[in-house]
């Protein structure tokens, strides 16, 4: 009787593909503009030239040179964001991480985490397409950004933009990085990928002047001290399954034990497959060891870095570098092979956050001679400011407004959706097939209502009418389709007035009246002026069943009426427009998204 | 003639107190009404539940289950003194009122009806009387009981509600938990059990001149207390009692000509922890099967004769064992599931071997409630 999303994948990875593929072309058209305005500034600026010399190449448009753990943390970061995006791309996406990556991310965390990862989960849920896009477009121009814009206020609002969207990841995608649930550990991304990147873009917005001093390094190195040592201290905590693994015995599979083998599952490259396996069977064999030298580690690295002092932070940072690449590969399997990954996982961002603390302590800029210099792109004045920028750093600041561009871009369409309640209609494409467009009388049918009032298709002339088959007694898909009608009626508004939403009662022993109410009753329809429920002898109904297609027959052993999940809409002259699938899957197809796709229906034979 | 019951229950439990299974059987006249749960036991819209008749001149049992409603949630039936035999569907996903099926031809033919509220989920939730009314403990409002006086099945009207029942003297007295049983006396006046949290009360109510007042035996030094079964045989009321004992359950049968009188008491049988499912049948004559789980997973089985007579353990039935049922001459049969398939077993002396004697598969569609 149902298919599940299964069935209805393709329509949505195939709207999904071509929204991006539409969406590309817009973001093309962006980087057009760009090339565009840029060329005619630059012809422009030489216009300007010929006719008043060269430009002052020291004025304050031209960049000093970027304090270098800002740039490994901005380039760093703008590709990883940027990677991020193209791995949003997966056709597997718009259907697979509500229920691959948000409610696992929350699974294990206390129920409060999971109501907040709840409402990530409905929304992307019920708008899978529009949230899949935005989540391609936004890390791909919060990264473009960074890249392209690397001084002035620009680079810095960006910053705080990827702050904004970090956080919103961190909590509704990430369910706070799982550190409100049982088993967080360094090893398995405590506290967070997005973490991290909200540490760099909140590093990257600040002035620069914080980056002249080592204090802004030290601050960075000790706070990554303190985390590594907490870490350790977690990872050592008895009880938590960190100190054991698979054999010898052990009934139990440790909890990084677990991780890894179920790393070792997922589909990847052979040679890396070769190492998580062979890691896998390490670890189940040696739980205990491994956690020990992870304890050690751990702690090693936080006093390192907690000290603060050069020598020591070089060494605890190649240790933190080491010991993450190797989490990274051995135990995070790259973090985004197989299933829905959606980010390389945390150590790559935790080993750039260290290596740009090191470099804020040991390699400072000169101080700067005046703000003006440091931050050229607004701090002059609008009137000449422009035509004193280098060429390069136009480039940069139309590049980076076309970033900015591409980020609200991919989130205004998120934005629409997210305050619509209702799911989109593609939903029910997916399940039920596109609606079949017809013009063909309507077998007719002449019926009582739930108030025993006679009804026919005749008595009905110039309304446009909704029409189904629910049996009063069912217990998974009518309800649904009840309801999936009701709110169509709501969704029409005015238009409703014209249009009467009919189930013609599909069950042979279950057909009285006082069913049908009772039904009503349940679903609260008793007070919906245009919904009639109807029926008549089995002889009557079996007439109509068989003209219209509906397949009511019962089964045996404690099984409901089967009946054909479909729906009509006819015309005011009697005449079938439209035909619909409607199979509603309990706990799938979220709701209303069959009732938005009715009320399209519904208007647009309104309309003709 | 004898019923039983075992296996899964969905009823609400007070505290430690256990609670009945909703697989029941029961005899009349005419011959014995099996309800079991078939199916795949782990997976909630697989599993079916059927209903099975075997004729009193007949050996083999018959599958009647009534059509046009999936029973996923489950089946509660009057216990079959009266006819018609009335079958009830209890809620189940997205159905929130109880449809029911009814028979007098040994569910050759059913004849639809419904509750407009969800029937709960007791053993006992609905009962009919000799003049022909229906009566049915519901849980809409916190629970209550319907009556049916008409003809039709379709048209009810509040008896009783719990929070009314409640507020009642007598039913201060009780200190009444939830509603576990409905049934009518000889008279063809109803009866509801309760759970009462007040030590030693036993929550069996009758309404007498307009007043409802307790009915139920008195059990002397008894704690708090759970009416698991209360069935109206024709002859006799028979009740069976739970009592939680110090995290151990204590079962007492009881027996009463009119349900309003003296109640004679069984001996005390102690089952173990009281945090299980209590499988129990009643038979025609005031006999009781209860089975109960062991601490290894095995079940076992004890058999009571009726007034004055001591429990006795039978052999363990059959695994799979869902329903039993007590059948004509002092046999025991044993209806075991697997998967599609029932087997019926039959223990001819206590002491004895199961054996099997007959096999029933149930043309289960499985995957269609969902």
């Amino acid at each position: 009787m149902s298919r599940g999303f299964q069935g209805g994948h393709s329509v949505v990875v195939t709207a999904f593909e071509t929204t991006l593929r539409h969406q590309f072309l817009i973001v093309l058209l962006i980087a057009v503009a760009v090339m565009v305005v840029w060329n005619v500034s630059r012809t422009s600026r030489r216009g300007r030239a010929v006719t008043a010399g060269p430009a002052d190449a020291s004025g304050p448009g031209q960049p000093r040179v970027e304090p270098l753990a800002r740039r490994v943390l901005r380039i760093g970061f703008g590709l990883l964001w940027v990677f991020d995006g193209f791995l949003q791309t997966q056709s597997s996406m718009p259907l697979g991480v509500a229920p691959g990556v948000l409610q696992p991310s929350a699974s294990s965390s206390p129920g409060w985490v999971q109501h907040v990862v709840n409402v990530g989960v409905t929304l992307w849920g019920n708008h899978p397409v529009s949230a899949a896009a935005a989540a391609v477009w936004i890390p791909i121009g919060v990264g473009l950004l960074l890249l392209v814009a690397p001084r002035g206020r620009l680079s810095r609002y960006g910053g705080a933009i990827g702050v904004g969207w970090g956080l919103v990841v961190w909590v509704f995608g990430e369910g706070f990085g799982g550190v409100f649930g049982h088993g967080s550990s360094w090893a398995l991304g405590t506290p967070g990928a997005v973490v991290f990147y909200i540490v760099a873009r909140a590093l990257i917005a600040l002035p620069e002047r914080a980056w002249e001093t080592p204090k802004l390094g030290r601050g960075i190195v000790s706070a990554l001290g303190a985390y590594f040592v907490g870490m350790a201290l977690l990872q050592a905590w008895p009880g938590r399954g960190f100190w054991q693994g698979h054999g010898h015995g052990a009934a139990v599979t440790g909890t990084l034990a677990g991780m890894v083998r179920e790393m070792a599952r997922t589909p990847q490259p052979g040679f890396l497959s070769s190492w998580v396996g062979s890691f896998a069977s390490f670890d189940a064999a040696h739980g205990w060891g491994v956690n020990l030298f992870l304890v050690i580690a751990l702690a090693a690295v936080g006093v390192g870095l907690a000290s603060g002092r050069p020598g020591p932070v070089r060494w605890a940072v190649i240790g933190a570098v080491v010991i993450g690449l190797a989490d990274w590969v051995l135990v995070q399997d790259l973090g985004f092979l197989g299933g829905v990954g959606t980010d390389p996982n945390s150590m790559l961002p935790l080993v750039l956050v260290c290596v740009g603390g090191y470099l804020a302590l040991v390699r400072l800029p000169a101080p700067s001679p005046a703000r003006s210099a440091m931050e050229p792109a607004l701090a002059v004045s609008l009137g000449g400011w422009w035509g004193r920028l280098t060429p390069t750093y136009r480039l940069r600041a139309l590049a980076a407004v076309g970033a900015t561009a591409v980020v609200l871009f991919g989130a205004a369409p998120m934005a629409f959706a997210s305050i619509n309640p209702h799911a989109d209609p593609i939903l029910a494409q997916a399940f039920d097939g596109t609606p079949s467009v017809t013009d063909t009388p309507a077998p007719p049918f002449a019926l009582v209502d739930q108030h025993n009032r006679p009804v026919s298709l005749a008595s009905l002339r110039g309304k446009t009418v909704a029409l189904t088959f629910l049996d009063p007694v069912c217990t998974s898909d009518c309800p649904l389709i009840a309801q999936e009608f009701r709110q169509a009626d709501g969704v029409l508004g005015p238009a409703a007035k014209n249009v009467v939403f009919i189930a013609i009662v599909a069950n042979p022993i279950y057909r009285a009246v006082a069913y049908m109410n009772d039904f009503d009753r349940q679903e609260g329809l008793t007070h919906v002026s245009n919904w009639l429920y109807l029926t008549g002898s089995v002889k009557q109904l079996q007439t109509i069943w068989n003209a219209y297609g509906a397949e009511v027959y019962t089964v045996p052993a404690g099984s409901m009426v089967a009946h054909a999940d479909i729906a009509f809409v006819i015309d005011g002259h009697g005449r079938t427009r439209v035909i619909m699938g409607e199979d509603q899957n309990p706990g799938a197809t979220p709701q209303s998204s069959f009732s938005d796709l009715l009320a399209d229906q519904i208007r647009s034979v309104l309309s003709s | 003639m004898v019923s039983a019951c075992a296996s899964a229950t969905s009823a609400a439990t007070d505290a430690t107190l256990p609670t009945a299974s909703l697989s029941t059987s029961s005899g009349t006249t005419d011959g014995t009404w099996a309800i079991v749960p078939m199916g795949h036991a782990n997976v909630p819209f697989n599993i079916f539940w059927q209903v099975f008749f075997r004729s009193s001149d007949g050996s083999s049992w018959t599958l009647v289950t009534p059509r046009g409603v999936a029973d996923n949630g489950g089946l509660v039936m009057t216990s079959g003194a009266e006819d018609p035999v009335t079958v009830g569907f209890l809620p189940n996903q997205n159905l929130l009122f109880s449809p029911l099926a009814l028979t007098s031809d040994e569910g050759s033919t059913w004849v639809p009806g419904a509750i407009p509220d969800a029937l709960a989920s007791e053993p006992d939730a609905l009962a009919g009387s000799a003049g022909g009314d229906s009566y049915a403990l519901v849980t809409a409002g916190g629970g209550g009981v319907l009556v049916a006086t008409s003809p039709d099945p379709t048209t009810w009207r509040t008896l009783v509600s719990r929070r009314a029942l409640a507020r009642t003297p007598a039913g201060l007295t009780c200190g009444i938990g939830r509603l576990t049983a409905v049934t009518v006396d000889s008279s063809g006046a109803p009866l509801i059990a309760t759970t009462c949290h007040h030590k030693g009360v036993v929550g069996v109510f009758a309404e007498h001149d307009g007043r409802w007042v307790l009915v139920g035996p008195h059990v002397p030094g008894a704690s708090t207390g759970d009416v698991l079964r209360l069935v109206d045989s024709g002859s006799a009321v028979s009740s069976l009692l739970a009592f939680d004992t110090g995290g151990r359950t204590t079962i007492v049968a009881a027996w009463s000509g009119d349900g309003t009188g003296r109640w004679t008491r069984s001996p005390a049988l102690v089952i173990g922890s009281s945090d299980h499912s209590v499988s129990t049948a009643t038979g025609e004559n005031g006999e009781f099967l209860v089975a109960a789980p062991a601490p290894d997973g095995a079940m076992r089985l004890w058999a009571l004769a009726g007034p004055a007579a001591p429990w006795r353990e039978l052999r363990a039935p059959p695994a799979g064992t869902k329903t039993v049922v007590a059948g004509p001459n002092g046999e025991v049969d044993a209806l075991s599931v697997n998967g599609s398939r029932l087997t019926d077993w039959v223990l001819t002396t206590a002491s004895g071997p199961w054996t099997p004697r007959q096999t029933i598969t149930a043309p289960i569609v499985y995957g269609s409630s969902n």
